[in-house]
């Protein structure tokens, strides 16, 4: 297959049929501190041509022979120019110099949008998302992705991603090419990303590249650093709820190897335990935290070859514990109880990645991943009494779990035969193995029970391969090409799909463009959640022989330009997605003794809708504004009668206002504004009598009437965030003050609306909101 | 009593979990106006046809959702017209109990029935409906029992003949019950009959997917999705404490009772009201369950104008004490 595929590319890169050429290829990367540049651009000025370096900061540009001028930029650093004389093939790293935000003459941004044939497509540079004002002082990569246009947070605070339509599942997010299930701390309020440790950004949703695959809606594509390798640093903060440090820096003399750690702890819990214990005479105690830890060392083995180990495991954790104690010594009695609650959930990731040079044309990259997200809850209590030298133990454990464990190894290889084709093609194999809810109880009373029921264990493997091209047919029109298939195999039935994919871009002039892409998608997995709220209780299933994978198709159109600075996109995105589950009317995730496949039902959705992004990466002022118009639908069967219902989040008006302004080197200032149309709810509008004749109707309750599924509309929601920055230079580092406002106008937006009564027995409806406003402080330091 | 605490401990472990859950919340509760469309009073209407009995419906009105009353007002001076195959049968009066409307008629089998209500002040609703026609055939395949420590366990196991195309169906148990009082006896008994009714015996069916959460009657409904235009074998489950059942006419015996299953094949707005009917009612109150709307095919109003048709086959459970 390789061979073959090799083989196809030497042919099309022959039929380009030019004068004797050269290839120039290497590195591009960070000056001070050794990390891989993504995106970074290399060209030739006189032709126009060049090339992008990929995710690993690896460019290869084929140019004719001869004495030239290249040009080599990158958002946030100085743009360099190079003097070569091409005469052989050659090995080039480059390592460029960052520059201060602040001087935008010699700062550039990466590839124009114009230019690149990807559309739906947007980069945030990470010193933008450190910069946001942000709930609680605790930088969150996803909360600001929910600030880009076609992509919405779901309810009040929460982490959860909706793009264009889609669902929270639909989301392929990355950290380091490993897929992250849960993404959420705290029930969603935080997300697991440590922005500390992360390197770059990047949010496909729609004309999706055909190396991505397995989900409908967008892949977020999250890259870690790689660690300093030019000297030890660090750099960290201590905050409101919690802190982190991250530390890097080479190993050994000859800086072939670097590492860097992370960690980040809330501490809520260290602050409330003693409280508790004080209160109950240190009989009781309870907390919550949660914690990161991301870890990665890269080894250069040689020129061509490099190792990546990274690492991630995070978890929340909450708990509480009592003990109590009785005797009686009069009556030779004594009793001792132990009740313990505890809950967690959490990811582990691992991914080991062989870099490697075949030629200046081909890099390879060889990945074994192993993904892990598991819940349990439990609850055990143990009772040992001791009375007239007798001794009786009561021990009874209830507990719950559910989780997902990928294996997986996948083969990337870039081939780049001549600046105008640029051919990615792989294989990857991933061995899923579900748990969807499994509920045990062990007991030592009535004869030692130990029962374990609810969902089976699912093993099943998913494979896909892929082929794209990134070529130029015309110097106006450039198009990126090619095709996705996967397959899936779950208890015996197997499926497969076949997936084409095309963006295009046409050069209206030198800095407009129109743009057009299609893309299907299939999808073998599902999550199961009720209500959308980000549970960590929410099951991830895979499709078995009753549930059909997902699937989409999504066209779009659009106009790119990049004006004084400013980046400027608007796109019109129709997409369709099939095969979709929801829980049935009626079902509960607390049914746990009942199979998942027995409370979903299956439907289609649509989404369609119009975006502007409006986008400055650089200078003293940076910051987007975004728009959203959008109309989201569902059809169930089984739902609503069979009728055409809106979806929770189907949001007509979405604006995102973000603003960072540098006054100057040692203070700057942010700002967030959003409006969304209020969320899609069901609620009863009337009641009335069910039927007693002829029945021996056993309901005394109301019927309540919802006038149609996600019928009524909770109040539009938006939210102003303040912050400010100080820096000052120390003579070890750097250092900052960070204070700002979460909800700075104290919005009381609609979390969730419930039917109550007053005190003088009058019904309401209660609408209840989560933040008031919530001032932050921060300190963070640099080393 | 340790199983009612290990109950106690499951209701705990999900107490803690929603505490957990609104702890995090940091609950900021306020009373809000929210803009709901404006209450239009509508008729409901209510009424389930069969061929064994004269028509009978109910008619009253809807309630806002904040209303803080607690009964629904009839509708009282309507005109209720009742029309089969598009011809006027007549117009249904005002029974005893107000807001109930009869006509003499007995409905039949395969007939299309519309029914009209209008009255001054609320919009005319109307339903139409077809009582299924009672194709399938019910016979009795076993009677069987055993003992448990407390009562007597019977298995009855009967079949239904399902003609092709989609078809509904609920099955009930009745027995007559008979009140007697003790101390009037004459030379032969020690007690005397005062009435029978015909009363429901509550039942398990034995191999659907049951569980503590759901059952109920919602399983004496059923489709027949998964037998379609065959015959099936269904088995119920349910007990006898020792009491003894005979019909008017016949005697108590000590170890025989009477008893009667009856059928009905109900049509697919009987089954989807009385399912979705049965689901809200099981949720309400709980937050984390989805919705559910009851079904409805009254136009213009709320309510349900369904209809079935129903056979009977009797058969006996053979007492044996212990």
């Amino acid at each position: 297959m390789l061979h073959k595929l090799l083989f196809f590319g030497l042919i099309l890169s022959c039929l380009a049929g030019r004068a004797q050429t050269f290839t120039l290829n290497g590195y591009i990367r960070d000056l001070e501190t050794g990390e891989n540049l993504i995106g970074a651009t290399i060209y030739e000025p006189g032709s126009l041509k060049g090339t992008v370096s990929n995710r690993f900061g690896f460019y290869s540009l084929t140019l004719p022979r001869g004495k030239m001028k290249l040009r080599v930029s990158y958002v946030g650093y100085q743009e360099m120019e190079l003097d070569i004389d091409l005469d052989r093939d050659q090995r080039l790293d480059i390592q460029m110099i960052p520059g201060s935000t602040l001087d935008e003459i010699v700062i550039t941004a990466d590839e124009n949008i114009e230019q690149s044939p990807q559309m739906s497509t947007i980069d945030i540079p990470i010193d933008q998302i450190k910069a946001l004002p942000v709930l609680m002082g605790e930088t969150d990569i996803l909360k600001s992705i929910q600030l880009l246009p076609g992509i919405q947070g779901g309810t009040e605070g929460s982490s959860g991603i909706y793009v264009r339509g889609g669902g929270p599942d639909q989301n392929l997010i990355l950290l380091d090419g490993v897929p992250v299930y849960n993404v959420s701390h705290l029930f969603g309020f935080f997300s697991v990303f440590n922005s500390d440790a992360i390197n770059k950004v990047n949010v496909v949703k729609g004309g999706f590249p055909a190396r991505y695959g397995g989900r409908l809606s967008s892949v977020i594509d999250i890259t870690m650093k790689e660690g300093n390798n030019q000297k030890f640093s660090g750099e960290g903060s201590i905050g409101l709820i919690s802190s982190k440090l991250t530390l890097e820096g080479p190993l050994g003399k000859n800086k072939k190897t670097s590492f860097i750690v992370s960690g980040r702890r809330t501490y809520i819990d260290l602050l409330t335990r003693p409280i508790i214990r004080a209160q109950t005479d240190g009989d009781e105690t309870a907390g919550y935290y949660f914690y990161d830890f991301n870890a990665k060392i890269n080894h250069k083995i040689t020129e061509n070859d490099r190792l990546y180990l990274s690492f991630y495991n995070g978890k929340d954790v909450g708990f509480g514990r009592s003990e109590y104690e009785y005797s009686d010594p009069i009556e030779d009695y004594e009793s001792q109880s132990k009740d313990k609650f505890g809950l967690g959930w959490g990811n582990t990731i691992g991914a080991l990645r062989w870099n490697h040079i075949f030629g200046p044309k081909l890099f390879a990259n060889l990945t074994g991943t192993y993904s892990k997200y598991k819940f349990r809850i439990f609850s055990e209590y143990e009772d040992i009494t001791r009375s007239a030298g007798k001794t009786e133990r009561v021990h009874e454990l209830i507990e719950y779990y559910s989780g997902v464990d990928d294996l997986a190894l996948k083969l990337d290889l870039d081939y780049l035969p001549s600046p105008d084709h640029n051919f990615k093609f792989g294989v990857s194999a991933t061995h899923h193995e579900f748990n969807p809810g499994i509920f045990g109880f062990d007991t030592n009373a009535e004869g030692n029970q130990d029962t374990t029921i609810g969902s089976q264990q699912t093993r099943s493997v998913e494979f896909y391969s892929y082929i794209e091209d990134d070529f130029n047919l015309t110097p106006s029109l450039r198009a990126n090409a090619g095709v996705h298939y996967s397959a899936f195999l779950v208890n015996d039935r197997f499926y497969n799909s076949l997936q084409p994919r095309i963006s295009m871009r046409y050069l209206l002039s030198s800095n407009l463009s129109l743009k057009a892409s299609y893309a299907t998608m299939t999808q073998y997995i599902h999550l199961l959640t009720n209500g959308g709220l980000g549970l960590p209780t929410d099951l991830w299933v895979p499709a078995t022989d009753r549930i059909r994978p997902q699937s989409s198709w999504q066209t779009a159109l659009g106009l790119a330009k990049t004006l004084k600075g400013y980046e400027i996109s608007a796109e019109f995105y129709y997409k369709e997605m099939r095969d979709l589950i929801e829980y049935e009317e009626g079902a509960t995730f607390f049914n746990l003794g009942t199979d998942w496949q027995d409370k979903v039902t299956t439907g289609d959705g649509t989404s369609y809708g119009a975006e502007v992004l409006v986008q400055k990466k650089t200078g003293k002022f940076s910051g987007w504004v975004g728009y959203t118009l959008s109309w989201t639908y569902r059809q169930f069967p089984e739902l609503n009668f069979g009728e055409r219902f809106p979806y929770k989040y189907d949001r007509r008006h979405d604006v995102s206002v973000v603003g960072i302004y540098e006054f100057s080197k040692n203070f700057s200032m942010s700002a967030t504004w959003v409006y969304g149309t209020g969320s899609a709810v069901t609620i009863p509008l009337s009641t009335y009598a069910p039927s007693r004749v002829d029945q021996n109707f056993w309901y005394d309750n109301d019927i309540e009437y919802y006038g149609g599924r996600n019928a009524f509309r909770m109040k539009a929601y938006h939210r102003l965030d303040l912050g400010l920055t100080w820096t000052k230079e120390k003579r070890w580092g750097e250092s900052s003050w960070s204070v700002g406002a979460y909800n700075a106008y104290n919005r009381k937006n609609p979390f969730f609306i419930d039917e109550g009564y007053d005190n003088a027995g009058n019904k309401h409806f209660y609408q209840y909101s989560l933040f008031p406003v919530i001032p932050y402080v921060r300190y963070s330091f640099k080393f | 009593m340790k199983k009612t605490y290990n109950t106690q401990k499951t209701k705990r472990t999900g107490g803690i979990i929603v505490c957990l859950w609104v702890a995090v919340c940091f609950g900021c509760e306020t009373v809000i106006d929210l803009d709901l469309p404006e209450h239009e009073p509508a008729i409901i209407l209510n009424g389930f046809i069969h061929p064994d009995s004269i028509v009978r419906i109910q008619l009253s009105e809807n309630r806002f959702i904040l209303d803080g009353e607690y009964q629904f007002e009839p509708v009282t001076d309507a005109t209720v017209n009742l029309y089969a195959n598009g011809s006027l049968v007549g117009q249904l009066t005002e029974a005893d109990e107000p807001g109930d409307y009869v006509i003499n008629h007995h409905p039949v089998a395969g007939v299309d029935y519309r029914i009209t209500a209008e009255k001054k002040g609320y919009e005319t609703v109307e339903a139409t409906e077809v009582i299924p026609n009672l194709e399938s055939g019910v016979d009795i395949i076993s009677v069987e029992s055993k003992r448990s420590e407390y009562e007597q366990i019977f298995h009855l196991t009967y079949s239904i003949d399902d003609p092709p195309g989609n078809n509904y169906y609920e099955t009930r148990l009745y027995k007559w019950q008979v009140y007697s009082v003790e101390g009037y006896a004459d030379e032969d008994t020690s007690y005397a009959i005062i009435s029978r009714e015909l009363v429901e015996i509550d039942y398990n069916a034995v191999g659907a997917e049951l569980n503590e959460f759901e059952g109920g009657r919602i399983n004496y409904f059923f489709s027949d999705e998964l037998f379609d235009g065959r015959k099936n074998e269904f088995t119920i489950e349910f007990y006898n404490y020792g009491e003894f059942h005979a019909p008017p006419g016949e005697e108590p015996t000590d170890d025989t009772s009477r008893l009667i299953l009856q059928v009905r094949q109900v049509s697919e707005s009987y089954y989807r009201y009385v399912s979705t009917l049965q689901l809200q009612s099981e949720v309400d109150g709980n937050p984390f369950a989805e919705p559910v709307q009851v079904y409805n095919n009254i136009e213009n109003g709320f309510g349900i104008f369904a209809g079935y048709a129903s056979d009977t086959v009797h058969f006996e459970m053979i007492f044996k004490p212990e």
